[in-house]
């Protein structure tokens, strides 16, 4: 092997908070050859973020100290080297970018001025030079108007557009290494394909090497050469792409890989989530940490940390199981499916990408639908939206001309009863907006929404009031929607006074009962909202929803915001109470392989407007509107290889203006003179498959 | 950003008219009969009272009083002191420069105190500077300025004899009622711009500069603390209007001339014009602070400024 161009060698950082010093991140080794990417995965806590600040010695400044091990730059000893030099090395030599690049940027400098500050504080030159070499750089990162660009501040630029500038700044010092830390996470999938597929360009045209870190699984397979699995802060895992991912040895890869629903799961089967959540900082399990979680957990598990043992091929595994783990993995893994979605196929390019072949035919592979679905045809609609429209008013006043933000514009969809009925869309298509008129928590601008046949209106006050007890909602973030003074029985107890005559004693049998029903423990009532984790909150934020028996509940991004081992454990909650309790529910989430995993139909939104309705395997199998097709095309992990697939240019127009006729034309290759001009009815293009479209796929 | 100006423009005149009308109808609503305080009811005969009333206007209905008022200010009639007979606008501008000159330098010390300490204290969190700096807020905010003005004199001028205690003739006379003025609103600053900056410093754009490879101390003057002055800046023209009305006790602390001193004494004498006049001159500096903060706003922050351009 060459010589690599970083090497962390069995690096230790402690963290100073108030409460002590804690170690967030042991004895961690990796390194990175030139031109290479490295992929460091692992969900929140497992240090990878700290460990890439570590890198640039960024964690000086946030109470963190290199305790033990070095990081090797070239020849240059980064672990001890004072912060003077260490700050030429930066933006220099390494460079890094960041996970929202909305709040990378100072706000109120321009982009044009935080670049040349970057040049100006590596190399002696004239600004006016300087400002012309930025220009020349967004350019390069696919910016169009960059002299207009420079000029701007951060607000007034979309998050797309800013990562690139992020990127074009981090160029600007012309870095042999790129730390991109979740560069893509605050992304819609769309920019998201771009981002990454410009990271990749780039890599290979200035042969620069890359670390990202990421917690998505799909975008380190479409990215990694080789990935570090980090658990709790240890490497739990190290290899090639293709044999991490391909034929995984901890436990706690094997568990990750379960639990993603992926374009092939089996929909409605339960997802095999890890149980558990990951541990904090302050309560590091003894023996190897992931123990608690773990099926294959021993004694000795619990008692010794197992080593990184190197097996073969420069691939390593921390656990002492790690053979044992891998014959059961790669047994259900050939029983489970012909062409898993992640697993790359015997000749993949090293680059971890997937086989052409290999998503055409996962795509072909999906299993058709259960029996679930003729059911549920015949069965009468719960809730109908007609012509639905939401405009909200800006501007206005001193002689400046009103606009509408047209974030709902003319909806007409119908929700059968027991239907699951997933809504995906670009942020800014309007799906969320959706959702809260479906549920009229907000008065809608036109049309109306119908439940089981009658008007539904936030005016008609007594009504909406009856009403609340059979549409509830589930939000993105279980911590922000509840009263943190309140205890989490309270909490759940309030809808049941509202709604139903319980004493007082039924209420507290009633909490427990529905806490339980959601895996919690029914004497934890008396606990509060910051005693328990993210994935424990949105179970408490689901009880609170299901107390009062809801015929229908809306989840808006329910999952979202949750570390992809427990985001599992909730969808199968989900899918459970949805049996159980025969609810119908609408499903709204950016994910779409999670979409397609628990929706009997989906609906994909644009700028406003359904586009397209169909069956969950109907719509991945063939999608008839070229968003939808370039949305799944997106899907990282997916080669853009694949001559099926339409990468989609440019970004998501704003809902004050929409273009004129369809309104996708502005980024679809197949646009011609009728779709600019004239708008596109919905029409059916197959059974229960509905397009907006002029020239349906 | 001219409409944005214009319709600060209009709002302000909203406020100085709206002062003005508030005074009028204190005075109006007043116990006890301005005339009966010029002259002594028991040797003046009552027509003679009837006279001066009939003479000041005092006689008329409320609305009839209050229209006249502000026809007369709009010709710029400020009538005349109730009780030297003197014009009042003369007699207002003549103290003016003396008033200003208090507040701007107490400005100036609230300002360089405030600002400097509170970027000290927030770059060296937990050090001996945040500490003393922590103190000096505490005290700026707790102490009522009487107090801190008399305590100036009694170390300054009476132990230590290096500054003169009263008068308003020179550079040295304006140093300790400055001094005294300019730590209350120091106090509330450095506070402020302490919470401010430690705010600012946790943002991510912070390590994004690091990660550039800037240096530490570029980072915290030009990318910090404009950011955190965006904030501070609301405060600080509040605490200049604060130090206007503390020129009022000041002056008479120290014996200053200004036009505190003589709210004082015509508030005493219930000598409306001149109180009126004051009110209408205090309103326009008052509104004009405020413009210059929304002004400075635009030119620290860009969002704003764009803001105001788009049509």
């Amino acid at each position: 092997m060459t010589q690599p161009l970083l090497e962390v060698k069995d690096l230790t950082i402690d963290v100073h908070t108030p409460r002590g010093i804690l170690t967030a991140v042991s004895e961690i080794s990796f390194d990175i050859a030139p031109g290479e990417t490295v992929c460091l995965v692992g969900e929140s806590g497992s240090g990878k973020t700290i460990a890439s600040k570590a890198i640039m010695r960024l964690t000086d400044y946030e109470n963190g100290s290199i305790a033990g091990g070095s990081i090797t730059l070239g020849d240059t000893p980064i672990e001890s080297l004072p912060q003077s030099v260490m700050r030429d090395l930066r933006g220099r030599r390494v460079a890094m970018i960041f996970q929202e690049p909305m709040a990378a940027f100072d706000p109120v400098f321009t982009i044009g001025s935080q670049i040349v500050e970057t040049m100006q504080a590596h190399r002696r030159g004239k600004k006016s030079t300087f400002w012309k070499e930025g220009v020349e750089l967004l350019r390069r990162v696919g910016i169009p108007e960059p002299e207009l660009r420079m000029k701007q501040v951060a607000g007034e630029l979309s998050g797309g557009m800013l990562q690139r500038a992020m990127i074009a700044m981090a160029l600007s010092g012309g870095p042999e290494l790129l730390i991109a830390d979740e560069p893509t996470t605050a992304l819609d999938v769309t920019i998201q394909a771009q981002i990454l597929e410009l990271l990749n360009e780039l890599k290979s045209s200035l042969n620069m090497s890359i670390l990202l870190i990421t917690h998505d699984l799909g975008v380190a397979a479409q990215m990694a050469d080789r990935i570090v699995v980090l658990y709790a802060g240890r490497v739990a895992e190290q290899g090639p792409a293709t044999d991490v991912l391909g034929s995984p040895r901890h436990p706690y890869t094997i568990g990750l890989l379960n639990s993603i629903a992926t374009l092939d799961s089996r929909r409605g089967e339960r997802l095999r989530a890890i149980e558990g959540s990951p541990p904090g900082l302050a309560e590091m399990p003894e023996g190897c940490r992931f123990h608690p979680r773990c099926a294959f957990a021993t004694d000795k598990c619990r008692e010794s940390v197992p080593p990184l043992s190197e097996k073969d091929n420069n691939r390593s595994a921390a656990c002492w199981h790690a053979d044992e783990a891998a014959a059961v993995a790669a047994a259900t893994h050939a029983e489970l499916t012909p062409a898993r979605h992640l697993s790359p196929v015997p000749d993949a390019p090293p680059s971890g990408m997937l086989h052409p072949a290999a998503s055409r035919q996962s795509i072909s592979s999906i299993h058709e639908a259960p029996v679930k679905e003729e059911s549920l045809s015949g069965s009468h609609p719960l809730l109908q939206a007609e012509h639905l429209k939401k405009h909200y008013p800006l501007g206005g006043g001193w002689g400046r001309a009103k606009r509408n933000l047209r974030a709902v514009d003319g909806v007409s969809l119908s929700i059968a009863e027991g239907e699951t009925f997933g809504l995906v869309g670009e942020s800014g298509s309007g799906k969320s907006t959706l959702g809260r008129l479906l549920l009229q928590l907000e008065p809608q601008t036109g049309g109306r929404v119908l439940y089981r046949g009658d008007e539904l209106s936030i005016k008609d006050k007594t009504h909406w009031r009856e009403s609340r007890r059979d549409l509830q909602i589930i939000h993105q973030d279980p911590y922000g929607t509840v009263d943190p003074r309140w205890s989490i029985g309270e909490i759940i107890a309030e809808p049941l006074s509202v709604h139903t005559e319980l004493n007082q004693a039924q209420r507290l049998d009633r909490v427990s009962e529905l806490l339980e029903q959601v895996g919690l423990k029914a004497s934890w009532q008396n606990r509060y909202p910051h005693e328990f984790s993210g994935g424990q909150r949105q179970r408490i934020g689901i009880a609170r929803a299901i107390a009062v028996n809801p015929k229908f509940i809306l989840a808006d991004e329910a999952v979202s915001a949750l570390d992809v081992s427990v985001q599992a454990q909730i969808v199968n909650l989900l899918q459970d109470l949805q049996q159980q309790l025969g609810l119908t529910s609408v499903f709204i989430a950016h994910g779409l392989q999670v979409v397609r995993h628990i929706s009997d139909r989906i609906g994909v939104m644009y700028l406003g407007k359904l586009v397209e309705t169909a069956p969950s395997e109907e719509l991945f199998r063939r999608p008839a509107h070229p968003y939808t097709r370039a949305l799944l095309s997106s899907i990282p992990g997916m080669s853009p290889a694949t001559p099926e697939s339409i990468s989609v240019q440019g970004e998501i127009p704003s809902p004050t203006n929409p273009p004129p006729g369809c309104r996708f034309h502005t980024r679809c290759p197949m646009a011609t003179d009728l779709c600019r001009n004239v708008e596109p009815a919905f029409a059916t293009v197959g059974a229960r498959h509905e397009a907006a479209c002029h020239y349906p796929l | 950003m001219l409409q944005a100006i214009g319709s600060r423009l209009f709002s302000s005149l909203l406020v100085i008219v709206g002062s003005l009308a508030l005074v009028f109808c204190i005075f109006y609503l007043l116990p006890g009969d301005p005339v009966l305080s010029m002259v002594d009811p028991t040797t003046v005969s009552p027509e003679v009272i009837e006279n001066l009333r009939e003479q000041l206007g005092l006689n008329r209905p409320f609305h009839e009083r209050l229209l006249a008022y502000f026809g007369d200010m709009l010709t710029g009639d400020f009538g005349r002191s109730l009780v030297g007979s003197e014009p009042v606008l003369p007699k207002i501008l003549h103290q003016v420069p003396s008033t200003l000159l208090l507040t701007a330098a107490s400005a100036l010390v609230a300002i360089v105190v405030g600002v400097t300490l509170g970027v000290l204290s927030a770059v060296r969190k937990g050090g001996i500077i945040d500490l003393s700096a922590r103190i000096v807020g505490l005290f700026g905010i707790s102490m009522p300025t009487f107090w801190s003005g008399i305590l100036l004199i009694l170390i300054f001028s009476v132990q230590l004899k290096w500054l003169p205690a009263m008068g308003s003739d020179g550079f040295e006379t304006l140093i300790l009622p400055a001094l005294a003025l300019g730590f209350v609103g120091a106090g509330s600053i450095v506070r402020m711009v302490r919470g401010s900056m430690l705010d600012v410093l946790n943002e991510p754009f912070v390590t994004t500069l690091r990660a550039k490879g800037l240096r530490e101390r570029l980072i915290q003057i030009k990318h910090v603390l404009r950011n955190a002055l965006i904030p501070a800046v609301t405060l600080i023209g509040m605490q200049i209007g604060d130090m206007l009305a503390g020129t009022v006790i000041i002056e008479t602390v120290f014996s200053r001339q200004g036009i505190g001193r003589i709210l004082a004494d015509a508030i005493m004498a219930k000598d409306l014009p001149v109180v009126q006049g004051i009110v209408f001159f205090t309103a326009i500096v008052y509104v004009g602070i405020n413009l210059l903060v929304d002004l400075s706003y635009a030119a620290i922050d860009p969002r704003i400024r764009r803001k105001g351009a788009r049509t």
